[in-house]
């Protein structure tokens, strides 16, 4: 390969369209269905609006360039949803941009009307552990059945059970917790 | 872990948006007497409410934004990609450089030794040595050569096989 051919390369690179694993149209369609509630998702697990407008892009960048075959569109949520999931444990180890504090996530569902009871959801959320706002986001929000919290999570499909069992008695705890009360456990 | 057999019924009531108000009775009746029925109902129906609301004021940017954004990186990550062979060209032609010089000097360093020594250990005229004659005339002009080539090099090398 001569110089000539590597700046032939660089300047197609450049210009040309990437190969990506969907075309604009599919890709088009399927961000309109799953955008939205992806991002709600990334809100409340991370805790942070920014983070989560970041880890969206990243999320469907990852998609678009990964190497799988999805037999249905079933299958490529599950597998948005956690890449989504990893970034946002990732960028939990990375720095401490994640919310996990007793401070209320007021970012998202603040625009707009905002009910006494969802401040203290949320005041309730942010005082779990990710997956543990993963677990309830997606079974109860969601409503994703335990064989699709387990393929997102990467847990057993037999353990998300407990898991969830555990999560929902820790957050009925948080919730019936005043907040003063909260700030002292 | 602590389950009721009713936990999936209540569930789709409030999956359905019929829970508490326009559920059976006989179910509401069930989770006032059923502890935990009645936290099932708690948070799974606390944060459907929450997910309903979260999604309605979720405001992603455009799909049109989305593949534009992606596409974008594509490039930039295939331009990068693209630039590896320069930067691996460059590092034989340093390695190459760096070499050749290490071959020259091994070569004139043992030539220019006993004029050297000569010239450190002892204050005579060294003319009146015939073989460092001629290190004495060239010697100082090769050494400067060199120098100005293990400075120069780089800098020509990096003009020539720069972009712009």
């Amino acid at each position: 390969m001569t110089f000539s051919d590597v700046q032939r390369l660089q300047a197609e690179a450049g210009t040309a369209d990437v190969p990506l694993a969907m075309d604009e149209d599919a890709f088009r369609a399927f961000y309109d269905r799953t955008a939205s509630p992806l991002l709600a998702y990334l809100c409340r697990i991370s805790g942070n609006r920014q983070l989560a407008d970041d880890l969206l892009q990243e999320s469907y960048y990852r998609l678009l360039k990964a190497r799988e075959v999805f037999e249905t569109e079933a299958h490529r949520r599950h597998y948005l949803y956690r890449i989504a999931t990893n970034l946002v444990h990732d960028s939990r180890r990375g720095s401490e941009r994640v919310l996990h504090t007793a401070e209320p996530i007021t970012d998202i569902a603040t625009a707009g009307e905002d009910r006494e009871g969802h401040t203290d959801v949320r005041r309730a959320m942010a005082r779990l552990k990710p997956r543990e706002r993963a677990l309830l986001w997606l079974a109860y929000a969601q409503g994703a059945s335990h064989g699709e919290i387990a393929t997102v999570l990467g847990v057993k499909t037999g353990s998300v059970k407990l898991l969830l069992f555990r999560a929902r008695r820790k957050m009925a705890g948080l919730l019936r917790a005043r907040p003063n009360e909260e700030g002292r456990s | 872990m602590i389950t009721c057999a009713r936990e999936t019924e209540l569930w789709e009531a409030i999956a359905r948006g019929r829970w508490p108000e326009t559920a059976p009775a006989e179910l509401r009746a069930h989770v006032e007497s059923c502890g935990t029925c009645r936290e099932f109902a708690e948070v799974a129906g606390a944060v459907h409410a929450d997910g309903i609301d979260a999604r309605c004021a979720a405001t992603p940017p455009t799909s049109a934004i989305a593949w534009w954004r992606a596409q974008m990186r594509a490039r930039h990550e295939a331009a990068h990609a693209a630039d590896r062979p320069i930067t691996i060209a460059h590092a034989l032609a340093v390695a190459a450089g760096s070499g050749l010089m290490v071959a020259l000097m091994s070569i004139v360093v043992p030539w220019l030794r006993p004029f050297v020594i000569r010239l450190v250990q002892s204050g005579e005229n060294i003319t009146s040595l015939p073989t460092l004659g001629l290190a004495q005339q060239w010697g100082p002009i090769l050494a400067a050569a060199l120098l100005m080539m293990a400075v120069l090099g780089p800098v020509a090398l990096y003009l020539a096989l720069a972009d712009d």
